[in-house]
């Protein structure tokens, strides 16, 4: 659904396992595809972000401590996510973040990767008995 | 004279005891692409907001406000606001900004544990709501 959410939201989703009826993702009118008013949101990679939450990823620093996994390997440990376009390294939980991750909160062009550990977790879903098989079926 | 200094000394609120040296309450919103700051001090109270809506404002604020702030904090064991529990998760799938409240002292400053924007911990309520009114009386 696209449309005018306010309180600062660019947008948002429902991880797999939720309610029917609010399953889905919401993007921001000024942030769905890509648009100058979004401007440095304005390309797109709000759909990929929140598109990666429908499909079961968590943020990439686990939204927690350096304790709170987001659930796949081949990702550093973090604490924070990161905001607009870091400098690299940037260093938390004694590793260096993978900034340029789809599910951190970097501005859309600093952002162009998933891991392949990521991939695993959402194709996952689309396998027999899996949550989500009924898309592909 | 030096019977005066001690009834001064036994009639000091007990909470100055605790907040007497907080210098600065800072309340923040923050997500993908925006984010809301308010930071109050004994001199005055500024907010500032960064992405769809961008201000930066500052007013001073009375004694009385300052005073009434650390009243508001006097119970809270600082050094545990780190341990308190969100009552909610809705900026884990970004439907809320992940909100944080620090207490500064002059040596020290004590965090929260961040929760979502519009639902604190209980025992942060009453603080954090005096903190927005007071944003809301900068214009």
């Amino acid at each position: 659904m696209v449309c005018e959410i306010g309180g600062g939201i660019l947008g948002y989703a429902q991880f797999p396992g939720g309610s029917d009826a609010t399953d889905g993702v919401v993007i921001g009118t000024d942030f769905f595809g890509e648009t100058a008013a979004g401007g440095i949101y304005g390309k797109g990679r709000t759909a990929t972000h929140e598109v990666g939450q429908w499909l079961n990823l968590r943020h990439i620093w686990g939204d927690g401590r350096c304790n709170r996994d987001d659930f796949v390997s081949d990702t550093p440990t973090s604490d924070a996510p990161n905001y607009n376009c870091p400098s690299f390294p940037t260093v938390n939980c004694r590793t260096t973040d993978m900034t340029m991750n789809y599910m951190d909160y970097v501005q859309d062009d600093c952002m162009h990767m998933f891991t392949t550990g990521q991939n695993d977790r959402m194709r996952a879903l689309f396998v027999a008995g899996g949550p989500r098989e009924g898309f592909v079926n | 004279m030096v019977t005066g200094m001690v009834l001064i000394g036994t009639c000091e609120p007990k909470q100055a005891v605790n907040t007497l040296s907080i210098t600065q309450f800072e309340y923040s919103a923050t997500t993908r692409g925006s984010s809301f700051s308010c930071t109050v001090t004994s001199k005055g109270v500024q907010i500032a907001s960064k992405g769809m809506e961008q201000y930066d404002k500052y007013k001073l604020i009375t004694n009385q406000q300052w005073v009434e702030l650390l009243k508001l904090s006097n119970d809270m064991a600082l050094d545990r606001l780190d341990e308190l529990k969100a009552p909610s998760s809705k900026s884990e799938t970004d439907r809320s900004r992940i909100a944080k409240l620090t207490i500064g002292k002059k040596d020290k400053n004590f965090e929260s544990n961040s929760f979502d924007e519009g639902n604190p911990p209980v025992v942060l309520r009453p603080l954090i709501n005096y903190i927005l009114t007071l944003a809301e009386t900068v214009d």
